[in-house]
């Protein structure tokens, strides 16, 4: 047992509510639960990690086969593009659902020790995206197989990467304690996410919108990430300047909005958790 | 003496939405309308004053408002009006079970509280051990939480707690369970809190237990405090409350 008697007296006064900002280790916590997240999903099953990876190559293998053969899609290095989309998406599905469900899926440990709540919306991230790391090794794998050469405008990859983290964490931060408050968020989010399956350019290209509907990928910003995405990485091409830039825009502006909201409405969570 | 929780009247409110809709349509019609909601005065005005060194005792009936007292005091929740302010570091045992996880071993939910309770990092080790050893659970330590008893989450918990040893302890309700040699080591254990300064503030219903452990017994009824002074005066003012309450319900019924 530690020694020392407290020197109470020294110490200043503070609001009980700012506490847990004081006292965790912020990013050994996040990294805690994210692995012990990671670690319970795949408690139970024989083939554990290995689910993380079947479960993209499966899906990836059904759209190429009804895309290629039933929709008669043709898009040059078709395999590649569709890799890519499908690990891109399943990054912001994974992530912005655990994201947006988080507060309300740690209620147990959130009602009864003070910690930093936010702390619990990234370890859901960081626990979707350690899949995603992995996702993202098959797909260099795979662009290396099928003999896709890179240029120099894949250095740009790694933005559209920071782009796509920063939009997911926005949309978590901003409906996470909205969802403790009004469950129909979680609903919602779910017909969001089927829908935006269909309105992005995953299985398709952006080229294959008619021009009335191209409004639908300019204003969706998933689809723009996916967009520029493929030019540098699958073709090898920069993305415009001025898209990159608004794209950055728009993900930035949502991950702030993300924080303001999160900000405001944390202290409050605990009455309905 | 020198005040380490400081509470001026603090008024907390909970909004719960009623829910009774017994048929379709009236849950179709619901959405229409707005919701209503109950409001539950948790706490009214309340000011209580902790000194260093002491150990208060909670007490008064279910929903009287102790336990959303404790939860002001931790910073889990935010008082709708008036001020806390607490000096000195924390620790909260709230509740039973700490919401540890029962898909992970016993080590691994040490360690993941340690954490989040902000050990420091050189005696993170040390301290889980000693967290592990003082609830009796060395033999236990790689098994997973859910094949062990309640009894020995509530142990593993505490034992967490004060792991942390920090300069106040928070805790509801945790000494209604465990058996008799554990009671025995915690009892130990609050008298060595006690020589060394350190501040204890209890929720419990255990009646025995508050009077033979605490300097001062808090009494509350209905969000208020009622009384508040030496164990035994203030535990026999609580027994008449409660019977002054069967008498009337008695007295209705008969």
């Amino acid at each position: 047992m530690p020694t020392g008697a407290p020197n109470v007296v020294d110490k200043p006064w503070v609001d009980p509510s700012t506490r847990s900002r004081q006292r965790s280790n912020y990013s050994s916590l996040i990294l805690q639960f994210a692995l012990k997240d990671f670690k319970i999903r795949y408690t139970h099953s024989v083939l554990g990690y290995t689910w993380s990876v079947i479960n993209p190559v499966i899906f990836f293998g059904l759209y190429y086969i009804v895309a290629t053969n039933f929709l008669a899609v043709k898009i040059p290095k078709y395999p590649a593009f569709l890799l890519l989309s499908v690990v891109l998406w399943n990054f912001f599905f994974e992530g912005s659902s655990r994201g947006v469900g988080s507060l309300l899926g740690r209620a147990d440990v959130l009602s009864k020790m003070v910690m930093p709540r936010e702390v619990v919306v990234y370890s859901a991230l960081l626990s979707a995206g350690l899949t995603f790391v992995i996702n993202l090794l098959v797909l260099l794998l795979l662009l290396w197989a099928t003999g896709t050469e890179m240029t120099s405008a894949a250095l740009f990859f790694p933005f559209m990467l920071a782009n796509l983290i920063a939009l997911t964490l926005g949309v978590s931060l901003l409906l996470a304690p909205i969802y403790v408050r009004f469950h129909d968020i979680g609903y919602l989010w779910n017909i969001v996410l089927q829908v935006g399956f269909w309105m992005t350019p995953i299985l398709y290209s952006e080229l294959n919108v008619p021009e009335r509907w191209r409004w639908i990928v300019w204003w969706n910003p998933v689809a723009r990430i996916l967009v520029d995405s493929r030019r540098c990485l699958v073709y090898g091409l920069y993305p415009g300047m001025r898209g990159f830039l608004l794209t950055t825009l728009y993900s930035v502006g949502i991950l702030l909005i993300g924080v303001f909201v999160f900000r405001r409405l944390q202290a409050k969570v605990a009455d309905y958790l | 003496m020198v005040a380490v929780i400081e509470m001026e009247n603090v008024y907390k409110t909970f909004q719960i939405p009623h829910e009774v809709h017994t048929t379709l349509a009236e849950r179709v019609l619901s959405i229409l309308r707005p919701m209503s909601y109950e409001r539950l005065e948790a706490l009214c005005g309340v000011s209580v004053t902790i000194e260093q060194g002491e150990f208060v005792g909670l007490i008064g009936r279910n929903g009287s408002g102790k336990s959303t007292l404790l939860k002001l005091m931790a910073g889990l929740l935010v008082p709708d009006s008036g001020t806390c302010r607490i000096r000195g570091t924390m620790c909260e045992l709230l509740e039973l079970g700490l919401g540890f996880n029962p898909e992970l071993t016993v080590r691994e939910n040490v360690a993941l509280y340690a954490s989040i309770l902000g050990y420091p990092r050189s005696e993170l080790d040390s301290r889980i051990e000693g967290a592990i050893g003082f609830a009796d659970l060395e033999r236990f330590k790689d098994v997973k939480l859910k094949s062990l008893s309640t009894g020995m989450h509530i142990r593993l918990g505490f034992a967490t707690a004060l792991q942390a040893d920090s300069d106040i302890l928070l805790l509801d309700e945790i000494l209604a369970v465990g058996d008799g040699e554990f009671q025995e080591k915690c009892i130990g254990t609050f008298h060595d809190q006690k020589r060394r300064g350190k501040t204890i503030v209890l929720v419990s219903h255990d009646l025995t237990q508050v009077e033979t452990f605490c300097d001062r017994v808090i009494l509350f009824d209905q969000g208020k405090v009622v009384d508040s002074g030496p164990p035994r005066a203030i535990i026999s003012h609580y027994q008449e409350l409660l019977s002054g309450g069967r008498k009337k319900t008695g007295s209705t019924a008969g």
